[in-house]
C-alpha cells in the first residue's frame, strides 16, 4: 500500500459561530511525526476534533484530505475506516461495554464482514498490553469506567495499535501520564512509525518528544500555525516560552 | 365449545347468557365469577394513568367482543426444553407437555379452564384472590371474560428444575385477548417460569385493534422461591392492559424479571404484598419502546410484615417517538420493622423526539427501616456516540454499543439462560427496527 498523507490546507473553522482556526496548512506523510504545541486555548483540540469529524466543529473555509480523499465528504466512522486516528483528550467511558468487546467490534467495523479470529485478536490485545505495561484485566473492564487518567491515555494508545490507523492524532496522549508511562506509551507510538503510518503528537511537554523525536515541531498560537521547524523548535520554545514566538510572531507581521 | 365468527355486543341486560353460551364448558362457580365480574363492569371506570393517554372511547364502552374460530392445529412454534410447556391461542389450547417425573411428585401444569373443571377444590380458593376485579375495568373484564391462561401448582417441598414455558399468542385476527394464568407454590418449593406474549400467524388478516387484558396471580406459601420471567412482544395495533400481581409468605422470595417490548399503549401494573416476615420481592424490569409505542409501568412492593425485603429495577430504551414512564412504588406500612427496599431507575433515549419519565416513590409508615432509591432519565451521549464513530463503528453499531451497554448490566443478570437470551434477541431486534 502506498504511503499516506493527510493535507490539511487553509483550514478555517468555527464553534458557535465563532472562528476557531484561521487558516492552518499541515501535511503529514507516512514515516514522519509531527508535533504541534502552543498555548492553552489556541485551537489544538479544535483541529484534532475537525480532523476526526465531530460535528460541533464546522468548517467554513479550506480543504482535508487523506490519501487524496476528501475527509471533509466523509462522516465520522468512514473517515476512520479510512485510516484516521484520533486519541482523545478527553476519552469518553462507555458503561456496560466491555474494552475486549469494544476493540474487536472496531477492529471489524474496519474488516468489512471478514472478522477477526477470537484467538488471533486474544494474542494481538495481550500483545499490545504487554507493550504497554497494561493489566490484562482491563481488556474485561468497561471501556475507560473508573480508569485513572493515566489508564484512559494508555488505552488510548492501545486502541492504536490494535486499529492500525495510516494516519494518527493524538492529543495530548502524555498528559496526567508518570513520567515512566510517558516512556512507554512513546516507545508504544514509535513502534508503529513507518512508511504506513504518519502522526501528529499535540503535547505540550518536552519530554514526549524527547522519545518521539519528531521530524517536523508547529507552533499555533490563535488559530494558526506561526511557525515550524526541526525538533530543535521544542527545545527552543522549552527554553524560552511562548512569549517569544508571540515576540517574533509580532515582529515579523503575523504568519 | 363451539365458537363461530361473530360479534357479540354485550349489554348488562344480555351478558350473563353470552357468558354461558361462550364459556359452556367451564363449571358453573366459574360461570357465576364471570357474572359477577361482568356485572360490576360496566359501571367501573376505565384505568387511567397520568401520563398516559388511552383512548377511552375503545376501552370505556367494550360492548362488542368479537371471536373468530381458533383452529386446534395451528403450527406454532414450541420451544426446545426439557421443562414443561404449555402453548395456547386464546381458549385453545395446542400444547400441554408435562414431563413424567413432575406429575409424580404432583407438580400440576395445565391450562387454567381444564384446571378450574379437573382440580377446582385447588384453583377456586386461589383465582382472584390476589386481584381485585373489581378494581377497575380491565380487571373486571379479565376476570369475567378471560378466555384461558395457564395454571401451575408445585406442591410442598417439590423443586423443579428446568425452567417452565408458558406461550400465550394472540391471533391477528382476534380483537380481544385476555389471558389469565395463576400460579400456586406451596411451602418450600421452588420453580422457574418463563411467560411469553406473542403474535402468533395464522394467515388471516390482522384486525385493525386489538384491546388486551392479562392478568397473572401467583401465592407463594412461606419459603417458597418462584422465579418469573415474561416476554411481551405483542403488535403494536393491540393496547394492552398486564396485571401481574404476588402474595407472599413467610420467607418465600419472588424474582419478577419482566421485558416489555411490544404493544401500542401499554398500562401495567405488578404488585408484589410482602404479607409475611421475611418475604422478598426482587424485580427487574427491562422495557423498549419504538414508533409510537407508549409504556406506562407501574411495579409496586408492599412491605406488610416485618423483615421484609425488595429490590426493585426499572431500565429502558425509547426510540423514535416512544413514550414511557415507570414508576416504582414502595409502600412501607405500619409494623414492617427492619425492612430494607432498594429501587432503581435509568432510562435512555435515543431520539430527540422520544421520551422517558422514571418516578421512584416511597411511602413510608415505620421508622426502623431502610429504604433507598435513584432514577434517572437522559440522552444518549454524543461524546460517547463520537467516539466509537471515530474508532469505526457506524451510527448505527454505535448506537446498538451504546443501548447494549445499558442494558448489559441489567439483562446479563437475569439468571435464567433462555429468558436471558431471549430479552437479548428482542433489544436486538428493537434496536435494528
Ligand atoms: N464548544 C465550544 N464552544 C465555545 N468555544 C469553544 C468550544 N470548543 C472550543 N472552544 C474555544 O476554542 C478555543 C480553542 O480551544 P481548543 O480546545 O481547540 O484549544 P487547545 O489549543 O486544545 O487548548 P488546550 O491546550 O488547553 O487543550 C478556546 O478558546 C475554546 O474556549
Ligand atoms: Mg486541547
Amino acid at each position: 500500500m502506498a504511503t499516506p498523507v493527510l493535507v490539511v490546507d487553509d483550514l478555517h473553522v468555527a464553534v458557535d459561530g465563532k472562528e476557531i482556526l484561521k487558516g492552518v496548512n499541515l501535511t503529514v506523510h507516512g514515516n514522519e511525526v509531527h508535533a504541534v504545541m502552543g498555548p492553552n486555548g489556541t485551537g489544538k483540540t479544535s483541529l484534532a476534533q475537525t480532523l476526526m469529524g465531530h460535528p460541533r466543529y464546522v468548517v467554513t473555509q479550506g480543504q482535508i484530505t487523506l490519501d487524496g480523499q476528501d475527509l471533509l465528504a466523509m462522516r465520522v466512522d468512514q473517515r476512520a475506516r479510512a485510516g484516521l486516528f484520533l486519541a482523545m483528550q478527553y476519552p469518553s467511558e462507555i458503561s456496560g461495554v466491555t474494552t475486549a468487546n469494544f476493540l474487536r467490534t472496531a477492529i471489524n467495523a474496519r474488516r468489512q464482514g471478514n472478522a477477526v479470529g477470537l484467538k488471533v485478536f486474544r494474542d494481538e490485545l495481550e500483545e499490545a498490553m504487554d507493550l504497554l505495561q497494561m493489566d490484562h484485566q482491563f481488556a474485561n473492564r468497561y471501556v475507560n469506567e473508573g480508569f485513572s487518567g493515566g489508564e484512559k491515555k494508555r488505552n488510548e494508545l492501545l486502541q492504536l495499535l490494535l486499529l492500525k490507523p495510516r494516519i494518527a492524532i493524538l492529543d495530548e496522549i502524555d498528559s496526567g501520564l508518570d513520567i515512566d508511562a510517558v516512556k512507554v506509551v512513546a516507545q508504544g507510538l514509535k513502534s508503529m512509525v513507518g512508511p504506513e503510518f504518519g502522526a501528529l503528537v499535540i503535547t505540550h511537554y518536552q519530554r514526549i518528544l524527547n522519545y518521539v523525536r519528531p521530524q517536523f515541531v508547529h507552533i499555533m498560537v490563535d488559530g494558526r500555525i506561526v511557525k515550524s521547524g526541526d525538533y530543535h523548535l521544542a527545545e527552543e520554545l522549552d527554553a524560552k516560552g511562548y512569549d517569544w514566538v508571540r515576540a517574533a510572531e509580532t515582529i515579523s507581521g503575523g504568519a | 365449545m363451539a365458537l363461530s365468527s361473530q360479534t357479540l355486543t354485550v349489554t348488562p341486560e344480555n351478558v350473563a347468557n353470552h357468558l354461558r353460551d361462550q364459556f359452556a364448558s367451564d363449571p358453573e362457580w366459574l360461570l357465576a365469577r364471570r357474572r359477577e365480574a361482568m356485572a360490576a363492569y360496566f359501571a367501573l371506570p376505565v384505568p387511567t394513568r397520568e401520563r398516559t393517554a388511552f383512548n377511552a372511547d375503545r376501552s370505556g364502552a367494550i360492548t362488542g367482543f368479537e371471536s373468530a374460530p381458533v383452529p386446534a392445529d395451528l403450527p406454532l412454534p414450541v420451544p426446545e426444553t426439557r421443562g414443561g410447556v404449555l402453548s395456547m391461542a386464546h381458549d385453545r389450547v395446542l400444547v400441554t407437555r408435562q414431563p413424567a417425573a413432575l406429575a409424580r411428585e404432583g407438580v400440576i401444569l395445565t391450562d387454567l379452564r381444564s384446571a378450574c373443571r379437573m382440580q377446582p377444590e385447588l384453583v377456586a380458593p386461589h383465582l382472584g384472590s390476589v386481584i381485585d376485579a373489581a378494581h377497575d375495568k380491565s380487571q373486571a373484564l379479565n376476570a369475567g371474560w378471560w378466555h384461558n391462561g395457564g395454571f401451575l401448582y408445585v406442591p410442598a417441598g417439590v423443586r423443579v428444575a428446568d425452567p417452565v414455558i408458558w406461550l400465550h399468542y394472540h391471533l391477528p385476527d382476534q380483537p380481544g385477548f385476555f389471558p389469565r394464568s395463576l400460579i400456586v407454590l406451596e411451602e418450600d418449593s421452588e420453580v422457574v417460569l418463563i411467560d411469553y406474549y406473542s403474535e402468533g400467524e395464522n394467515g388471516s388478516a390482522p384486525v385493525s385493534r386489538t384491546l388486551a387484558a392479562m392478568t397473572v396471580e401467583v401465592k407463594l406459601g412461606s419459603g417458597a422461591r418462584l422465579h418469573y420471567g415474561s416476554i411481551e412482544q405483542l403488535s403494536e395495533t393491540t393496547d394492552a392492559f398486564v396485571h401481574r400481581s404476588a402474595l407472599a409468605g413467610a420467607h418465600s422470595a419472588i424474582f419478577w424479571n419482566v421485558g416489555v417490548f411490544g404493544a401500542g399503549v401499554e398500562i401495567s401494573r405488578q404488585s408484589t404484598r410482602l404479607v409475611e416476615p421475611g418475604a422478598e420481592n426482587h424485580s427487574v424490569s427491562v422495557f423498549f419502546g419504538s414508533g409510537r409505542q407508549h409504556h406506562d409501568i407501574d411495579v409496586v412492593s408492599i412491605h406488610d410484615a416485618p423483615h421484609t425485603v425488595s429490590t426493585m429495577v426499572g431500565k429502558g430504551v425509547m426510540k423514535g417517538r416512544a413514550q414511557s414512564v415507570f414508576t416504582g412504588i414502595t409502600e412501607i406500612r405500619r409494623g414492617a420493622r427492619g425492612s430494607n427496599a432498594r429501587q432503581r431507575e435509568q432510562t435512555l433515549m435515543l431520539s430527540d423526539d422520544a421520551r422517558a419519565d422514571a418516578i421512584p416513590s416511597l411511602l413510608i409508615d415505620e421508622n426502623d427501616v431502610f429504604a433507598a432509591h435513584s432514577a434517572s432519565a437522559g440522552p444518549i451521549d454524543q461524546a460517547a456516540l463520537f467516539y466509537l464513530m471515530a474508532r469505526g463503528l457506524s451510527e448505527e453499531a454505535a448506537v446498538r454499543m451504546i443501548v447494549q451497554g445499558f442494558l448489559a448490566p441489567v439483562i446479563d443478570n437475569i439468571s435464567i439462560d433462555d429468558l436471558r437470551q431471549q430479552v437479548w434477541v428482542a433489544v436486538e431486534r428493537k434496536v435494528s427496527e
